[in-house]
């Protein structure tokens, strides 16, 4: 099978999706002119270049006007710059976006994409750095959509360019870069099925985004010590596959949630506080997670490695669960 | 240019409308029989009925917590939105937006918004949505003298000029924000002046002359429909009543409202249309009378809708709500 | 209708264990038949029925301690109803300990609930003294692999206290043990003469050293760092049972004839194999004589009786080839005495002592 980055596989499912409906076009803060991260969206200016083009840099209305423009009949793609500014324009997407169906009582398809970077990279430092999918688990109203390989960013993009929901996508910086196999033939990625990325007996792990890749490194350095670890990718955080973790925990008896944001509530408290209330008597151990130090990202490299976490982390918090 | 009776008694009946809605909201709210808030847009009426006469049932409107008369002007359904406001399940949002969050999507009514400024950034992406359709529908946003000072409204107009979109910004200042006074905490005494900085045309008008409104109203939105861009219009009124029913209004002397109250837009057109001869007395009982139990029926329709059930309050988050937890 | 209850034997006897029914529900029963046998902290007695009739219904079950004077069995006519009597329960309600929780993860204890297994048995591995899965599957194993290679005997109250009692005396007193030989033959061939047994001799010649070494027929309170010395002496002497090791006390041997003494032995040695000794029987002795010459052994390190503070052995007696008379070689009966000693109170010097006097007199044995 075909290797494809991270980023070429995103730009395909666009470019599918744009191809097969009329009604997509995508706008964003620096995404028109340079082709996108990573030459994401050059297929898309050579052969769509009036359904792409740059905002000014007015997130309120960024996001807001994907409302409207989901309302008047099309659907919008409205790239965020980095996560993190998602919270100037928060009021469009947690006041508006998240509740207009709602509060309508069910009028209108709000068919609208948000996507964007999130995570680490080179010392962004603390404006540019941070991951934020926990507010949107937490407020009612959009999907959230996590992928981690490129062969979940094209299955997932694809699902939410058919949804008439709003959907929100977090791609992690530090992703784009990677490569994996992405068939040639079409696929969907349903909403809400987690994937085994490793199975195991010993402990379960559940994670999204770069940490799975921690996780797996993690799984491969645990098995020299004769634990089998097994990782499961979310993939969606809203709706997440509660069933598909609960199974795996009846398996293992013991359950580890790593994710890069802060541990302080971040969504692995939710996972581990439905997990125990449904699954309490298949616990052998209590259920730990791995997150970010509860600080804003610092700028010297040293720094911001010691509070993000990495795959040594969860080693650590596999052993002390299994101890 | 010359108006047919028919057109004057339409843009009278849908003020009256308006108004005897209101005068009941009121009554309703003040006997207690109506939870939540409720914004009154009494003294207001010229402003929606001017504006949205000149609109098609496919053009947008985006609206306000004030969103009563934008809702009547575009032609809502009296029972279904008396019953919203009882929170009944055969109210426009089944009970679960109320007053300030009325909509009727089905006639471009976008939405009441109980956030100020919220509208603006919707009804710019309405106006994107129907130029990237090549449609040739219209937005028209209404919103406060409080919203003008919002980084909403700033990048809204920034944003629907630079795209020339088809978005009409209509700033309804009746001169109070809540308990603020517009003149207090808007830099400038016209908001229009504001549209210079957006690169867009801007006009001040008397709201309260529905003749005046409708006639730039419909200059504005022809010039928006054949692509020529967004423009402010600023529309200048009072708020005669307090910001919501049972608002002890400290912020102003009641003398100063007798004044307006004097110069309030329906008495105003009743009076030109008498002088006309396109009204005469029989026939304005005729119509108030009408209106009175149009709104009375409506009433009795909400109080004998069902109340809505809990599993309701589970429902409509999303189209397809597979796997989530409630 | 008559309610057996639990006896009280002797004073202090707050609770029993009932070790086990001679009789069925619905067997009949006369009047001083043994109904029950009844065990308490010394020891263990028959409780014969004090009416005839039939068995109707035992209360008493189980291994747990019943308070005196609870009803634990039914006695009347033939086919006469008996109310509903609940099982006596448990006198003492044990309340969950405050700081002893038993810790167990989730799934420990769902599997511990499903096997019906007691948490408390449980070996924990986990941190915290948590029991996990993996320690109630060892337990389960260990448990199945028990059946098949041993069975599980629970200590007789008796046996408990014993083991108890030794062990605080084993771990308090600094016990040593001192021996020498000595020729039986003279004292061997003068009970048989006399129709006494060895040990009475034993206790005849024992009083007399006992008397002029008197640290030796004391106890010792290690709390209160005193001696107490007493003026007559009562020598218990150990009888090996079916249930255990009792002592039974002969009082005041100082005062009395060897007979005497050789008559109490056998009476209270039968008594206590019997099962029937009171426990006024086994206490107050101030020294212990203990004999294991029946069986094959010469030299042992019996430990002290608390809270005396000596216990003298004798071993086997063998017929050995001795030099008398400086040169002559003659066939005699010698045995060892091992007396153990608390060397918190008596010193090396004294054992000796009481050795060098006990061989004196049964060497040349003197009946006065």
């Amino acid at each position: 099978m075909r290797e494809i980055t991270f980023a070429v596989a995103l730009g395909e499912a666009i470019f599918e999706e744009m191809e097969k409906d009329p009604t997509i076009f995508t706008y964003g803060e620096d995404i028109a002119k340079q082709g996108g991260i990573f030459g994401v969206y050059k297929p898309l200016l050579g052969k769509f270049p009036e359904r792409i083009f740059d905002t000014p840099i007015s997130e309120e209305v960024i996001y807001g006007s994907a409302l409207g423009a989901a309302l008047a009949g099309m659907r919008p793609i409205a790239e965020f710059h980095f996560a993190d500014f998602l919270f100037t324009g928060i009021q469009s997407i947690t006041l508006q976006i998240e509740k207009i169906r709602y509060m309508t009582g069910g009028q209108g398809k709000l068919h609208l994409l948000l996507r964007g970077p999130d995570g680490i990279s080179n010392s962004a430092a603390a404006q540019h750095s941070e991951s934020i999918e926990t507010i949107f688990m937490h407020t009612p109203g959009i999907k959230v959509i996590i992928p981690s390989t490129p062969y979940d960013i094209k299955g997932l993009i694809k699902t939410a360019l058919r949804e008439d929901d709003p959907v929100i996508c977090f791609e992690h910086k530090m992703l784009y870069k990677i490569k994996g196999p992405v068939p040639e033939e079409e696929y969907l990625i349903p909403f809400g099925v987690a994937d085994i990325k490793r199975k195991g007996d010993d402990v379960t792990i559940v994670s999204m985004s770069r940490m799975v890749h921690e996780s797996l490194k993690a799984a491969e350095e645990l098995e020299y010590d004769g634990i089998s670890v097994e990782v499961i990718d979310l993939r969606t955080l809203v709706p997440w596959d509660k069933n598909q973790v609960i199974e795996s925990v009846k398996k293992t008896n013991h359950l580890v949630v790593a994710h890069e944001t802060w541990k302080r509530a971040g969504w692995g408290a939710e996972i581990a506080s439905v997990v125990q209330e449904e699954a309490f008597d298949y616990l052998d151990a209590p259920i730990i997670r791995v997150g970010g130090k509860n600080v804003p990202m610092p700028f010297n490299p040293l720094l911001q490695d010691f509070v993000t976490p990495n795959y040594k982390d969860i080693i650590d918090a596999v052993k002390k669960v299994l101890r | 240019m010359a108006y047919s009776k028919e057109f004057f008694l339409n843009l009278y009946k849908t003020m009256v409308r308006i108004r005897n809605f209101e005068i009941m909201t009121e009554k309703l709210f003040l006997e207690g029989e109506l939870p939540g808030f409720i914004h009154l847009y009494i003294g207001e009426e010229a402003i929606a009925t001017g504006i949205i006469t000149n609109l098609k049932k496919e053009d947008f409107i985006t609206s306000t917590h004030r969103g009563h008369g934008h809702m009547i002007a575009k032609g809502a359904d009296i029972n279904r939105m008396m019953a919203e406001l009882y929170g009944r399940t055969t109210g426009y949002c089944k009970g679960k937006g109320g007053s300030m969050h009325i909509a009727d999507f089905s006639i471009g009514v976008l939405g009441a918004n109980g956030v100020v400024g919220g509208g603006l950034p919707i009804a710019v992406g309405a106006g994107l949505g129907i130029k990237m359709k090549k449609g040739d529908q219209v937005v028209v946003a209404f919103f406060g003298d409080g919203a003008s000072n919002t980084g909403a409204f700033h990048e809204s107009l920034n944003f629907a000029s630079i795209y020339k979109l088809p978005t009409i910004f209509v700033v309804e200042n009746n001169q109070f924000a809540s308990t603020v006074r517009a003149k207090d905490t808007t830099s400038v005494e016209n908001i229009s002046d504001r549209a210079v900085g957006y690169g867009i045309p801007g006009i001040t008008i008397d709201g309260n002359d529905v003749m005046t409104v409708y006639e730039t109203a419909k200059e504005i939105i022809k010039r928006a429909r054949e692509g020529g861009g967004p423009s402010l219009l600023e529309v200048k009124t009072y708020r005669i009543k307090g910001h919501f029913v049972g608002d002890p209004e400290l912020y102003r002397d009641k003398k100063e409202v007798e004044e307006f109250w004097l110069n309030e837009p329906i008495k105003k057109f009743e009076k030109k249309l008498l002088e006309l001869k396109m009204l005469n007395e029989i026939e304005k009982k005729k119509i108030w009378e009408d209106s009175e139990k149009e709104i009375k029926e409506a009433v009795g329709f909400a109080k004998e809708s069902p109340i809505p059930s809990k599993e309701d309050a589970l429902t409509d988050l999303f189209i397809n709500d597979s796997g989530y937890d409630y | 209708m008559y309610e057996i209850k639990m006896p009280k034997f002797g004073l202090t006897m707050e609770s029993g264990f009932i070790e086990k029914w001679f009789k069925k529900e619905g067997e009949k029963i006369k009047d001083g038949e043994p109904l029950l046998e009844v065990s308490s902290e010394k020891i263990t007695n028959e409780v014969v029925s004090p009416v005839s009739g039939t068995l109707l219904k035992i209360i008493g079950k189980g291994k747990e301690e019943i308070k005196v004077g609870t009803v634990i069995a039914i006695i009347g006519e033939e086919g006469e109803k008996v109310e509903e009597i609940k099982e006596t329960p448990s006198t003492k309600v044990v309340p969950p300990e405050r700081g002893r929780r038993i810790k167990a993860s989730p799934l420990a204890k769902k599997i511990a609930r499903e096997k019906n297994l007691d948490l408390s048995q449980i070996r924990s591995t986990g941190p915290g003294g948590r029991i996990e899965k993996k320690d109630v599957l060892v337990y389960l194993s260990s448990v199945s692999e028990k059946k098949a290679e041993f069975k599980i005997e629970k200590l007789s109250s008796l046996r408990r206290t014993i083991a108890e009692r030794l062990s605080k005396s084993f771990h308090t007193a600094v016990t040593l043990t001192n021996t020498t030989e000595v020729d039986f033959t003279e004292f061997k061939k003068l009970m048989k003469e006399n129709n006494v047994s060895i040990t009475s001799g034993l206790v005849f010649v024992l009083s007399k050293v006992l008397i002029e070494l008197n640290k030796f027929n004391a106890h010792f309170d290690s709390d209160k760092k005193e001696l107490i010395i007493y003026n007559n002496v009562n020598i218990g002497i150990a009888v090996d049972t079916e249930k255990g090791l009792m002592v039974p006390v002969i009082r005041n041997t100082d005062k009395l004839s060897l007979k005497t003494i050789n008559d109490q032995i056998k009476e209270l040695a039968d008594k206590a194999r019997k099962g029937i000794i009171s426990e006024e029987e086994i206490k107050g002795s101030t020294f212990t004589l203990t004999n294991l010459g029946m069986m094959r052994t010469e030299i042992f390190t019996p430990v002290i009786n608390p809270p005396e503070v000596a216990i003298l052995g004798i071993g086997r007696i063998i017929k050995k080839p001795v030099i008398v008379d400086e040169d002559k070689i003659s066939i005699r009966e010698l045995a060892y005495l091992s007396l153990s000693y608390d060397h918190r109170i008596i010193d090396g010097a004294d054992a000796a002592k009481f050795l060098e006097k006990s061989a004196k007199l049964i060497e040349s044995p003197v009946l006065k």
